[in-house]
């Protein structure tokens, strides 16, 4: 049997093959702690990236413009000159109009962060004391994994033509990949505001778990 | 007939007053299974409806749970029955609990206060979602009839829980799990 992997399907199972086995990896090696401290970065990149993606781009080209300029004018007596006349002050390392070129920048950042992210934590962190805590690591690296991908796939170029009801709300015009069928219509809300009720909820779980005294039977 | 919102932060007044009496280890435990729930219906409720609507075909001849007359009505009612049934063999017990007690004073208090709110949040949220991507089918009941007020559509439907968590779902529960077992 000879099966067809369309480049769209092969780059979604690239993406979740290659997000699930990195995360576990991660939980296997550093626990479940190293996978917190690796999902919150994480989680935080994105919403930046959502909330604030317009100045990042504004950065961008303007951290290019200024290596411009260095590399073509530093040494010329009349900067302002040598600035037009070879094109820096209109140069632009992504367009802010093409919707193309910004995810491409933000697929960078973001994929630049996971990995800085992931080195970062098994580079300084620790290894988990007992089997259980590797064990809890591992299950929630592959939950974490599934998360990652559905971060990722929004800013991949094949995203329009996969039929998956993954990524979709962070748009809402893609409402229809999330609940296909449904006849309603609901405003998909920026995914800033989920991310920022999911560090919340992630430090509001820890903070009241710690608090938790133990029952009588327990001390004893 | 009131509006909706008003129902809304009825239902999630009463179960923070639920949260402030039963305590929050127990309301942790419930959130875990509300979260489970709603990663079941999220993930795999339109495949549970697809298979009954198949399997019903076969008697009725036509499709009467995803293109018949009353489908948003019957969709609506699936989900909203199958999470109201999960919340209350969560809250009927000790089920997933976590071990301990709260501590002491104001912060146990307002611990307990926060997780009732939490989980009122995310029943009467949850349970509005279902309504509104049907379309609030349960006018075709005599109930609440749309539209709803300028205040809930510019505030409140933006913060409905399910499409705000649902990428967040496949992390949270096993999160939850790993607290649990840690506890």
């Amino acid at each position: 049997m000879e099966i067809h992997l369309e480049p769209a399907l092969l780059q979604f199972l690239i993406v979740l093959v290659a997000a699930v086995a990195a995360s576990t990896v991660v939980g296997f090696k550093r626990g479940w702690r190293g996978q917190l401290v690796a999902f919150v970065p994480i989680v935080v990149t994105w919403a930046v990236l959502g909330a604030k993606g317009e100045a990042l781009v504004n950065l961008a080209n303007t951290t290019y413009k200024g290596v411009l300029f260095f590399t073509s004018c530093s040494g010329d007596a009349d900067a302002v000159v040598c600035a037009e006349s070879s094109g820096v002050t209109t140069a632009a390392l992504v367009d802010p109009s093409s919707p193309d070129q910004t995810r491409l920048l933000f697929l960078v950042v973001f994929v630049m962060t996971v990995l800085l992210t992931f080195l970062f934590v098994i580079r300084f962190g620790r290894e988990p004391s007992s089997v259980l805590q590797k064990l809890m690591g591992t299950i929630l690296g592959v939950a974490n994994g599934f998360t990652l991908s559905y971060l990722l796939l929004p800013l991949l170029p094949y995203r329009q033509q996969i039929p998956l009801d993954l990524g979709a709300a962070s748009a809402e015009e893609n409402l229809s990949g999330i609940a296909p069928g449904f006849p309603g219509s609901i405003s998909v809300p920026d995914v800033s505001v989920g991310a920022g009720a999911l560090i919340l909820f992630v430090g509001f779980v820890i903070v009241a778990v710690r608090l938790i005294r133990p029952t009588g039977a327990q001390q004893q | 007939m009131e509006p909706l919102e008003l129902l809304w932060a009825v239902l999630i007044g009463v179960f923070a007053v639920v949260g402030v009496v039963r305590g929050y280890p127990k309301e942790l435990g419930v959130t875990t299974t509300i979260l489970a729930a709603l990663l079941l219906l999220t993930k795999g409720g339109e495949s549970i409806l697809g298979v009954l609507d198949a399997y019903l075909v076969n008697y009725v001849n036509s499709s009467m749970i995803l293109e018949g007359q009353y489908s948003d009505l019957i969709q609506s009612l699936f989900y909203m029955l199958v999470f109201v049934l999960v919340v209350v063999i969560s809250y009927h017990g000790e089920t997933l609990a976590f071990d301990g007690t709260p501590p002491k004073g104001p912060l146990g208090i307002a611990l307990n206060l926060v997780s009732g709110l939490v989980n009122g949040y995310l029943i009467s949220g949850t349970m509005w979602y279902y309504l509104h991507i049907f379309n609030y089918p349960v006018q075709v009941l005599g109930l609440f009839r749309p539209p709803l007020t300028e205040f809930a559509q510019t505030y409140l439907v933006p913060l409905i829980p399910v499409p705000l968590l649902e990428p967040y779902l496949l992390f949270l529960v096993p999160f939850m799990i790993v607290m649990r077992v840690l506890r």
